[in-house]
């Protein structure tokens, strides 16, 4: 009897111990967003992988990047944008693993009383935007493609924080913000009896990848065998979330107490529209389409001035992938 | 009593202006509404606090157990002083927001950044406070001490140090103050719990009462930590304190 106890005490420490210790550096605080990460660590889908998987929130999508370059982190998530440059730039060792987004969720937020219903509409109007946001470098590609001059908008500069509360009282015509963003403008705007409207930049023909999953060139060399199983895990957290997603907003909300379920699962299912459509009829498989990669770096040679002769295979390594 | 008065005044200005002015919730909400999102997460609240408290505490004994051998150093010669002085200036000249982000690349997201953005908001005055301190010890009882033959050591023990208590509370009010602004600022860049954390979080998820909430409470938690070292002085070296009568 003590045998058998001291043999199922020694298979469980073992156990524990052969966990691999992983840290997830996301690129912003936990919003809906990451609703099927905290859903799968809930459901222990890293456990059964072998991964003992905590997270990080971060700050921004190029500050995740050199969090997990400078080796904080061995993986990290955000805009393909803070990639490309970090790699092509300043030869950041980091590449896309997976994608998260199929298409950009880029989008200009306004008020349905300013009377702005199209790019067009926006001649001679004002717009508030973050230092560093990528809204403002892909904006006059986006208004191009909508058969705007974008030298007729202005922008204003502000922080972060100032951007809603400029909208809300009309001090600016509109904000940009990813589409998952909504849930916490739209009942503000419905407080002083307006409407928030949503024009995707997508709608232009602006179709370009956003959020991927990467890691440091030094983890996929040394460590491709535990990669594989975080990717297959997370793989198997999103596919789980976009049937679950109620479930998956409020396993979020349990690890997250500062969130909403609301605003959760609005969060969610923008993003899994985005991966899987929004009536979750798409086949994603978090592979790369490597014409559609250059065409995103394509945009970032013309709204950043990056280096046009970067082979952007150099940026992407998605063979560790599950197939599906 | 007087201070109480001045608070609940500033209160119930804070509450009328809103309601007078029909202040919306996410510019400037009531003090009823912080009062009544704090009483619906209180445990939240109350989590976040410990985890900034944590780093304070954490940040300011870093602060003591570097400033007093460096304040030691500055007074011990004015080559020194010299030396160091400068190098001291230049820590305080290098803006901590711009520099926290750095120190996480380096030092990881772990604890070790916020400690040290904390360390480096912290320590300066007290080891200025301290040197002074040390430095103005009066003549007359160095001169006791070495006519009496005193090591180096026992001077600085039994004559410098209680000669600089004074100063030494100086700098460590401030310096307990300046940490918590310094833990804040490490919570911002890199953190998932704290007040700092809370505040930039609810900020972003459009949760205004919740962030003014988190403000309030780190006012709250600097004047207790100021009051605790004041209380501190006043017990165990009160000989050192100024008599209220001194004071008249």
């Amino acid at each position: 009897m003590a045998a058998a106890v001291l043999v199922a005490g020694l298979g469980f420490s073992t156990s524990v111990m052969a966990l691999d210790e992983v840290n997830f550096q996301w690129s912003w605080i936990p919003t809906g967003f990451y609703a099927p990460i905290s859903a799968g660590m809930a459901m222990g889908f890293y456990e059964d992988e072998g991964i003992d998987l905590t997270v990080s929130t971060g700050r921004g999508s190029g500050d995740a990047v050199k969090k997990v370059a400078g080796g904080g982190s061995p993986i990290g998530d955000g805009d393909i944008s803070a990639v490309m440059s970090a790699r092509a730039e300043e030869g950041a060792p980091v590449k896309c693993l997976m994608h998260e987004h199929n298409h950009s969720p880029h989008s200009l937020f306004i008020l349905k009383s300013s009377g702005i219903s199209h790019f067009k509409d926006l001649e001679g109007k004002t717009l508030a935007t973050t230092p560093g946001n990528s809204h403002r470098n892909y904006f006059p590609i986006a208004a191009r493609m909508a058969g705007l001059d974008p030298d007729t908008v202005s922008w204003t500069v502000v922080d972060a924080t100032a951007m809603p509360s400029l909208l809300i009282n009309k001090r600016v015509d509109g904000v940009p913000y990813f589409t998952s963003n909504a849930s916490f403008v739209e009942p503000q705007a419905k407080a002083i009896g307006d409407e928030l409207v949503i024009i995707p930049f997508a709608d232009y023909g602006f179709d370009i990848y956003s959020y991927c999953i990467y890691a440091r060139d030094d983890v996929i060399e040394e460590q491709s065998d535990m990669l594989q199983r975080f990717l297959k895990a997370t793989v198997r957290s999103f596919v789980w979330a976009r049937d679950n997603p109620e479930e998956a907003a409020r396993l979020h909300k349990e690890r997250w107490p500062d969130t909403k379920y609301e605003d959760n699962l609005a969060g969610w299912v923008d993003l899994s529209g985005n991966m899987f459509g929004k009536d979750k009829s798409k086949d994603w498989t978090g592979h790369y389409d490597m014409a559609k990669v250059q065409k995103t770096y394509d945009v970032l040679v013309e709204s950043r001035g990056l280096n046009p002769d970067f082979d952007v295979t150099e940026v992407i390594h998605d063979s560790l992938l599950p197939q599906m | 009593m007087l201070p109480l008065l001045a608070v609940l005044i500033l209160g119930v200005a804070w509450e009328g202006a809103v309601l007078v002015f029909e202040i919306p919730v996410y510019m400037f909400p009531a003090l009823s509404v912080i009062w009544s999102e704090f009483l619906t997460n209180v445990g939240l609240v109350a989590g976040h606090t410990v985890a900034t408290l944590g780093t304070v505490m954490g940040g300011f004994a870093l602060s003591i157990a570097i400033s007093v051998p460096l304040a030691v150093l500055i007074a011990s010669s004015p080559l020194m002083a010299n030396a160091i002085y400068p190098l001291l200036v230049l820590t305080q000249s290098v803006p901590k927001v711009a520099l926290a982000p750095i120190l996480v690349v380096v030092l990881g997201a772990g604890e070790v950044p916020r400690l040290v953005v904390t360390f480096l908001v912290a320590f300066f005055p007290l080891v200025t406070s301290l040197a002074t301190g040390l430095l103005t010890t009066p003549a007359d009882l160095i001169e006791l001490g070495r006519s009496y033959k005193a090591t180096w050591w026992q001077e600085l023990v039994r004559i410098r140090f209680p000669s600089s208590v004074p100063f030494m509370f100086n700098g460590l009010k401030l310096a307990i103050t300046f940490a918590v602004v310094g833990a804040t600022v490490g919570e911002f860049v890199a953190a998932d719990k704290g007040l700092g954390y809370q505040i930039m979080a609810a900020t972003a998820f459009f949760n205004t009462p919740a962030a003014f909430g988190a403000l309030v409470i780190l006012s709250l938690l600097g004047i207790v930590l100021f009051q605790a070292v004041v209380i501190i002085e006043k017990v165990f070296f009160s000989w050192s304190t100024p008599m209220e009568a001194d004071l008249q």
